[in-house]
């Protein structure tokens, strides 16, 4: 008798080992190398090698690496990267070659505006869909917040990306909460990828490679969250001579050194920033005692051991502090130190070994007095991880691998923090978890198609040591039904939750110029970010999967329709997606969620459905380049309560257990970007953001309690704040370099350009000076112009 | 108290940049529900219960004493440990139904309401918890150089009580003025601090803008502290009136919701809004002066 799991096993292995009897019978060998910039030795991630009279082809992965088998013949052979020059060479393929091909920039295209940094064609041919990449060339130049350019901030004009709403920390994919997004920099999770609360985002441009969005059909590779993945790489560092670049803004300043440590075999680079505006703020007597600043640090090392292994070390370090003197200080920030073996087995078959720590803490505190205390919470992550890419032929390549991550959650920890304080300790018990996952995958195509199908398995173990409590209805209904505690040793598996996560993308070519692609993908997610503010705050503690929660899951379908016109000078695009989400979490009204040992008690669990059509279409070449999206969606929650025993306190649920809309269900939104060279001098660039409100509560009614007017609420979400739009706009002066090294620029901004107050939240409270009577009061954050200038440099 | 502290920061930030306007909005109206502000204590001669009914939020009267909604006609009956011991009555100065029943620590306590419509309301029974006393109440003069400027930090001195589980609220009144503003709400729980020895606890703190106000007539201000042990399901519900009025304006605001209390439609999980507050308290008074 063989039961379903091993017949689901026996169906997949014979799945990929059907995949070897596609290999040809002819002898065959493989052309496989690096493709780098011959300037500065970093990696051309996505450049083409292309056979045309084979008309086949690949392309290189994200450390540059490619690899292709073909029969034994003489071939010409492409290598080409757009803003590059191409280099056209014959290749006499009667053995295995390994060949290592530098790209030179092109000259023309210096001067010309080039906004990819991948094949030009890969929107309508790659099988990958519903992913944004933006060039760190373009996100340079839309104009942001201070004129500071922002990896996050940019993504976010993409179809399908949004935010609560104007200094949010994080965003929403495909109608998913901000913790539904896996984070990644150099495989590293980010946990809060903000700074200042969300104004400014984690990562450090100067100090990015490329960064890439995957909204649906997410590869098998990746894990662990429900709607998205966004890949940021940092770059590796010049190997050939030593650069630098920065920039002085309104608020912070940057600096980024890179150079060889031997050249052509090692490189370093490192790139820091820091906010000021405490400096100012402290020339004024009466902020003299104030802290409010960030900084953050990113370092790289890079070592080419050999052609057939080359080690990465890079790291992150950022903080945000504010604080009164003496009396309250405050502090939180990411960290994370990645170490990666790239090595080749053969040929044919690429490894990448990776081993990361990273860490998520905050603190708060007075240091001082009667009332001195230092609260603490951390989340801490541990990571190794093998990934395989095989290229079994020029029709199928082959991904798998598997990675263990380890987790310690420390949710909070206050203390008395001076020998004179009242204040006791008291500590939210920790807890740890493993998830350990393996995945399988392959790209294959036949024909007019290509199809990517793969298969994700992972499993979470909350383990002890821990003491869990028992309550007396088996559910976490309130403090006073805990009936007792479990006790568990170090490891002892406490809850463990597992399954399969299929996912199948497909491309059919109607042509060269377009294609139809559709998608489907199951994730599991078995973090929860424990927030029921709007915008979620650094003080949010991460809730694993556990006895009384379970993990989330969602499946994804997503269908799309891909078009590049006038030479790929265009891309045209159209996605529908249908999002199934199942497990998230939701709060009890009132809920109190920090520093709760019983936090499971203030949860509900509810579902989420989002779906949605998005358009765009983007010019790539010429001196005016940018685009219009436009996204049209629904993203709603459906949390049905329960009564137990003698608990009914949410027996209606929310909104008497029907779907009503997410905070961040946006029903149209529409964005516009141009970016404008005049000349060698001048560039002009601007965006334009329109969409509708975020969903609200108004009050059905109020009434008067111990002297104050109290409003009174019934269903949420059910009102829109208005219509949010913007304009934005920036000129960079470049500054004519006359040959020499240093090359420089002025950007002059404005973000807000005609002072919109966009709201951000309306609510209402009692007059200040009649307490009787009620008012509504609209927020927003920015509602003023703000202009910026920033001084850029590099050599 | 960590609400107050997170939101503290938060809102510190948030000032810097954001801006507040006052706005006109359409709402939805809805049908009456009752609402119970009702409070026993171990102290007073006049324990008293003040029902009434929700209104349209906008439809605030100029009057609050004449024009406001009020049920004057319900029967209240107050029980301690389970046993009916007075029928309040209405009294039409005080707009409040009273008794001169003075309750025990220790013992349990339960407010029935039947309404001019024949529905039956019951509280939940709460015990009448045990205050300490305020063993020292003084003032600290503070000149900041932060956005908090000078201000007078009124100081407190207590013994926390030893077991867990206890509950306070603070209440002030400058020149005999009740300060009950949504941010003059003061309450704590005793997690953090539990059986310490509470000293110079700032429990309120008057900023200069007030001291000028309040020192037109005399050069000084008389500060009157009431301390009050007050039960969990009031200090949850505390917790959410704070959320939900003094907090509600920020990025960070919790979802807008019902305030749940602890009088509820007899036999059902259905509730009247409001509170049956059922309390101990210690008084203390401090004079400040400018310096």
């Amino acid at each position: 008798m063989t039961s379903r799991k091993s017949k689901n096993w026996n169906y997949l292995l014979i799945l990929f080992a059907s995949l070897l009897q596609l290999q040809a019978v002819a002898q065959k060998f493989t052309l496989s190398g690096y493709i780098k910039d011959s300037s500065s030795g970093e990696d051309l991630i996505g450049a083409t090698i292309a056979f045309p009279e084979l008309t086949t082809g690949t392309t290189a992965n994200v450390y540059g690496f490619y690899s292709i088998t073909l029969p034994a013949g003489t071939y010409k052979v492409e290598y080409t990267y757009i803003g590059y020059q191409k280099i056209t060479e014959t290749i006499v393929l009667d053995k295995d070659i390994t060949k290592n091909v530098e790209l030179a920039l092109n000259s023309e295209s210096l001067k010309e505006v080039v906004v990819s940094s991948e094949r030009e064609d890969k929107n309508v041919k790659d099988v990958q869909m519903s992913v944004e990449k933006i060039s760190m060339e373009t996100i340079q130049k839309i104009p942001q917040l201070l004129g500071e350019a922002d990896v996050v901030k940019s993504i976010q004009l993409r179809p399908g990306v949004t935010t609560v709403g104007e200094g949010a920390t994080g965003f929403n994919v495909r109608g998913g909460n901000i913790d539904q997004n896996l984070i990644l920099l150099d495989d590293a999770p980010i946990f809060n990828s903000s700074h200042l609360f969300g104004f400014f985002s984690t990562f450090n441009p100067d100090a990015i490679k490329s960064a890439e969005l995957y909204k649906g059909g997410i590869p098998a590779r990746y894990g662990g969250r429900l709607s998205s993945v966004f890949d940021v790489r940092q770059r590796d560092g010049n190997l050939k001579e030593f650069h630098g670049q920065g920039g002085i803004g309104v608020l912070f300043s940057r600096l980024t050194l890179e150079g060889p440590i031997a050249k052509d075999k090692a490189s370093f680079l490192i790139s820091g920033r820091r906010s000021y505006a405490d400096l100012f703020l402290r020339l004024n007597p009466d902020f003299a005692d104030v802290a409010a600043y960030f900084y953050d640090l990113n370092a790289k090392i890079n070592y080419k051991i050999n052609d057939n292994n080359r080690v990465y070390l890079s790291t992150y370090f950022g903080r945000d502090i504010f604080g009164f003197g003496n009396d309250f200080q405050t502090a939180w920030g990411n960290s994370s130190v990645s170490a990666r073996w790239n090595h080749l087995f053969s040929e044919k078959l690429f490894s990448n070994v990776t081993v990361f720590y990273s860490n998520y803490g905050y603190s708060l505190g007075a240091p001082e007095g009667t009332q001195a205390f230092n609260w603490s919470s951390t989340i801490e992550n541990v990571n190794a991880k093998m990934d395989f890419t095989h290229y079994v032929n020029p029709s199928n390549t082959l991904e798998y691998g598997f990675n263990l991550l380890y987790y310690n959650f420390e949710p909070g920890r206050i203390e008395g923090s001076d020998e004179n304080s009242f204040f006791n300790e008291l500590e939210v018990p920790h807890e740890h978890a493993f998830e350990p996952a393996v995945y399988i995958s392959n790209e294959q195509t036949i024909g007019l198609f290509t199809l990517k199908y793969g298969i994700r398995y992972s499993h979470f173990f909350n383990v002890g040591a821990s003491e869990i409590n028992l309550y007396r209805y088996g559910q976490p209904t309130t403090e006073e039904d805990i009936i007792g505690t479990e006790t568990y040793d170090t490891y002892e598996n406490i809850a463990d939750y597992g399954g399969f996560e299929p996912r199948i993308a497909v491309n059919y070519l109607l042509n060269d110029v377009s294609s139809l692609k559709a998608s489907y993908m199951r994730t599991r997610q078995y973090l929860h970010l424990v927030s029921n503010t709007t915008s979620a705050t650094p003080v949010d503690v991460w809730k694993p999967a556990g006895k009384y929660v379970e993990p989330a899951t969602s499946d994804q379908y997503a269908l799309g329709y891909f078009r590049n016109l006038k030479a790929n000078t265009y891309e045209f695009s159209a996605e529908a997606y249908y999002k199934d989400m199942r497990n998230l979490l939701d709060y009890k009204d009132g809920a109190e969620l920090l520093l709760n040992e019983n936090v499971e008690t203030e949860f509900l669990t509810g579902n989420g459905r989002a779906y949605g059509l998005e358009l765009m279409l983007e010019k790539k070449k010429g001196k005016f380049t940018g685009w219009i999206s436009y996204t049209l969606s629904r993203s709603e929650m459906k949390v049905e309560g329960y009564s137990v025993g003698n608990y009914t306190e949410v027996e209606d649920g929310i909104n008497q257990g029907d779907w009503y809309p997410s905070n961040w269900d946006k029903t149209h939104d529409l964005t516009i970007v141009g970016s404008y060279t005049f000349n060698e001098k001048w560039d002009l660039s601007g965006t334009f953001s329109f969409m509708t409100g975020r969903p609200i509560t108004y009050p059905t009614g109020y009434y008067y309690y111990d002297g104050k007017i109290v409003p009174n609420y019934r269903y949420r979400n059910q009102d829109r704040v208005p219509t949010f739009h913007r304009l934005d706009l920036s000129a960079t002066y470049h500054f004519p370099d006359k040959g020499k090294r240093f090359r420089s620029s002025l950007a002059f901004g404005v973000y807000n350009v005609y002072g919109r107050k966009n709201p951000y939240s309306i609510s209402v409270r009692q007059e200040q000076y009649h307490a009787y009577q009620a008012e509504a009061v609209q927020l927003s954050i920015i509602g003023i112009p703000v202009p910026s200038i920033t001084w850029n440099f590099k050599f | 108290m960590k609400n107050q502290i997170v939101y503290i920061f938060l809102a510190f930030v948030f000032g810097l940049t954001s801006c507040q306007d006052v706005i006109d909005i359409e709402l939805d109206t809805e049908d009456n529900v009752l609402v119970v502000e009702a409070e026993l204590n171990n102290i007073d001669s006049i324990q008293w219960v003040k029902l009434s009914y929700t209104a349209d939020y906008f439809n605030n009267p100029d009057n609050v004493a004449t024009d406001y909604t009020r049920e004057q006609n319900a029967t209240v009956v107050l029980l301690e440990n389970g046993i009916v011991v007075d029928t309040m009555t209405y009294n039409i100065n005080t707009f409040q139904f009273e008794s001169a029943f003075t309750g025990t620590i220790g013992n349990t306590y339960q407010l029935r309401i039947v309404t001019t419509d024949g529905t039956v309301y019951a509280s939940a029974e709460e015990e009448l918890p045990n205050v300490p006393p305020i063993d020292s109440l003084y003032y600290i003069k503070n000149n900041y150089n932060d956005p908090r400027g000078i201000n007078w930090d009124i100081m407190l001195e207590t013994q926390e009580l030893p077991e867990e589980g206890n509950y306070y609220q603070w209440k002030i009144f400058l020149n005999g003025a009740y300060q009950d503003g949504p941010e003059d709400l003061a309450f704590t729980d005793d997690s953090w601090v539990n059986g310490s020895y509470i000293e110079e606890f700032d429990v309120y703190t008057i900023d200069e803008d007030q001291f000028i106000e309040n020192t037109t007539t005399q050069p000084y201000i008389d500060v009157r502290l009431i301390q009050m042990a007050i039960t969990k399901s009031n200090y949850e519900f505390l917790y959410n009136l704070q959320t939900q009025t003094a907090f509600a304006s920020t990025p960070f605001a919790s979802p807008p919701a019902e305030i749940k209390g602890n009088v509820f439609v007899e036999g059902t999980s259905e509730r009247a809004l409001g509170m049956f507050v059922v309390t101990s308290y210690d008084v203390d008074t401090v004079r400040v002066f400018e310096n």
